[in-house]
């Protein structure tokens, strides 16, 4: 069953399309990613699944209701950009008033907390804590509804490494419970790890959807990189690849026929060590599919890239 | 996502390898799979009056451990109720004490301060942090939202009054009846929600430095203007013709008709009420636009 459904909806800031015709769903237990440069749309789809917009053409329905009726809303659990707590609160005081508005029972608040490992920040001010902790008090405040869609807008922006481990994790977690999630992040491989279903979002449109490896899939170069004795431009010319580049003392070799360039190199350079093949990543994918040639989207596979443990890919 | 197979309008496009890939569908919905009808929250516990109560209770919470506002709130007002009423309250005007005269017109000054001032700061900072938004995407209506805020500045009004009582009656030797006293306290709370509800149009549409500064200068320049701060008669002639013109002098003679209503007509209680309505009328379409303004 779809728990957030958006059939046809379009959406204009006076004569500026923001969303034109857009579709998708997300089914009870699943969880779909909605990436896209920025400007493609993809806070306004968010304000329209959240119920602050009204789309002005086809439909969004959370739970088969309106998200602009407060009522709908208590199946609706939000994670903004940012938190905005006010400044005299404790994080306890704000998941009791939170639980209060979700109508659930007392102590929701404290479970929901401890729910996302963050019981012991009840005392504290919630303007005070880290950019970690406040998305996990966000994040409680989302559950403490018990809500059956999660919508998460650029949840990871500013964490570190570890915290955004633990944040996918949680998420991961609640998704495997059987609420659908709806993500927006700039972090495509973390969106791959945890997102069954990727759509991309491109100039108000919908331009492609499908799962993170059908998108890379349909990508025809891959990585080939090595440390070589060879510069750069003898390794084109060795191989016959056209971009090659050197980074980090070793050289990246992007081509469409990466088992040809191996056998190649190989043969042409006996030094070589620390030989890898990588498929294009998400991000290299959906680069390609919006036009995106930013150098973050151009750079080659490194362990940095690799998905997050603890999270469905 | 559920891995139906999207059947009605997705096209395929072939990438350089020949993959095939859905794209660019816009009803790239799961067909089959019709809604079904909301299911009940998991929690059914959500009540109106629960949710206003809690709502609320937040924000005056909020009020009490912010200094700057309480010091605009209370203490200036109190203070300078303090200030006057020790230099003149003992003094006898129209069969009573001008003690008793300025609880009516400096009540009226602290009442709608509270009024004005504090939600549509409240208002605005939310804005401005983002945490309004954060309360519009949950399960609680705005308006539940804004008329919590407005909620919370009774007893925070009726705490103003106490307090001023208090000083007019050890400093300015003002004697007055219980029930006149709670008449004026009503009147003067019930009264300020047209000024409520011009804060809660300045908190949507400006900035917290913005709605401060213009509530201030509205505040003070009406109160001033109206003859709460000091009385008409010690201002110049001007004053007393611009007065009517304004809301302040109409809460302050509605008020100043409970405790001593040998000083003011009926036809004069009359027309303050009328303005007071019509101005509750056109303050609260302006809040209501400038909320709606502020929700797109």
């Amino acid at each position: 069953m779809d728990v957030l459904r958006v059939e046809g909806a379009s959406y204009r800031y006076g004569a500026v399309d923001a969303l034109t015709e857009v579709g998708l769903a997300v089914g009870a237990g699943d969880c779909v990613a909605l990436l896209g440069p920025n400007g493609a749309g993809k806070t306004t789809l968010v304000n329209l699944v959240t119920g602050l917009l009204a789309p002005a053409t086809g439909t969004v329905e959370v739970c088969g209701g309106d998200p602009r009726r407060a009522a709908t809303r208590r199946a609706l659990g939000v994670v903004a950009q940012s938190a905005g707590f006010p400044r005299t609160f404790r994080v306890g005081e704000l998941l009791r008033s939170a639980a209060t508005r979700a109508g659930a029972p007392r102590g929701a608040g404290e479970q929901a907390l401890a729910s996302v490992g963050a019981a012991d920040l009840a005392p504290r001010r919630a303007k005070d804590l880290s950019g970690g902790q406040q998305r996990r008090v966000q994040l409680a405040m989302a559950l403490v509804g018990a809500p059956r869609v999660l919508v998460l807008d650029e949840p990871t922006n500013g964490l570190d490494v570890g915290s955004r481990h633990d944040f996918w994790a949680l998420v991961a977690a609640r998704r495997d419970e059987g609420v659908g999630v709806l993500v927006t992040t700039h972090l495509m491989e973390e969106a791959a790890a945890v997102a069954g279903h990727v759509v991309v979002l491109d100039r108000a449109r919908v331009v492609v959807s499908g799962t993170p490896g059908e998108l890379t899939a349909a990508m025809p170069h891959r990585t080939v990189s090595a440390v070589s004795s060879l510069a750069p431009a003898d390794v084109a010319a060795l191989v016959g690849a056209e971009a090659v580049t050197l980074e980090g003392g070793r050289v990246f070799v992007r081509t469409a026929e990466a088992e040809r360039v191996v056998r190649r190199w190989l043969q042409g350079d006996a030094t070589l060590t620390g030989l890898a093949v990588a498929s294009a990543t998400l991000e290299q994918a959906v680069a390609a599919l919006t036009g995106d040639g930013s150098p973050a989207s151009a750079h080659p596979t490194t362990p940095a890239d690799a998905p997050l443990a603890g999270a469905r890919s | 996502m559920s891995t139906s197979a999207s059947t009605r309008t997705t096209e395929h496009v072939q990438t350089e390898r020949g993959a095939a890939m859905s794209t660019a569908s816009t009803t790239d919905l799961h067909a089959g799979q019709g809604l079904t009808a909301a299911p009940p929250p998991h929690h059914d516990g959500w009540s109106l009056r629960r949710v206003l109560l809690a709502e609320a209770a937040d924000e005056l919470r909020s009020v009490v451990r912010e200094p700057i506002t309480l010091f605009f709130s209370v203490a200036l007002p109190v203070g300078f109720f303090a200030f006057f009423a020790s230099a003149f309250g003992g003094q006898q005007a129209g069969g009573t004490t001008v003690a008793v005269l300025m609880l009516a017109t400096y009540g009226t000054f602290g009442v709608m301060g509270t009024a004005m001032i504090t939600p549509g700061l409240s208002l605005a900072e939310d804005r401005e942090r983002g945490w309004l938004r954060t309360r519009m995407v949950s399960a609680t209506p705005l308006p539940v939202v804004v008329a919590a805020k407005v909620v919370a500045t009774i007893p925070h009004a009726v705490g103003v009054m106490a307090l001023m009582t208090v000083v007019a009656v050890t400093v300015g030797g003002a004697s007055l009846e219980p029930l006149a006293w709670v008449r004026l306290v009503a009147v003067l709370v019930v009264g300020s929600l047209p000024f409520a509800l011009l804060g809660v149009a300045v908190g949507a549409l400006a900035s917290f430095g913005g709605a401060m500064a213009l509530l201030q200068a509205v505040y003070f320049s009406t109160s001033v203007g109206s003859g709460l701060l000091f009385p008409l008669a010690m201002l110049p002639g001007w004053f007393q013709t611009v007065a009517p013109f304004l809301l302040p002098y109409h809460l302050s003679r509605l008020g100043i008709a409970q405790i001593a209503p040998e000083t003011v007509t009926a036809e004069d209680v009359g027309t303050s009420v009328l303005v007071l309505v019509a101005a509750t009328a056109v303050l609260g379409a302006f809040a209501v636009w400038a909320l709606r303004r502020a929700r797109s």
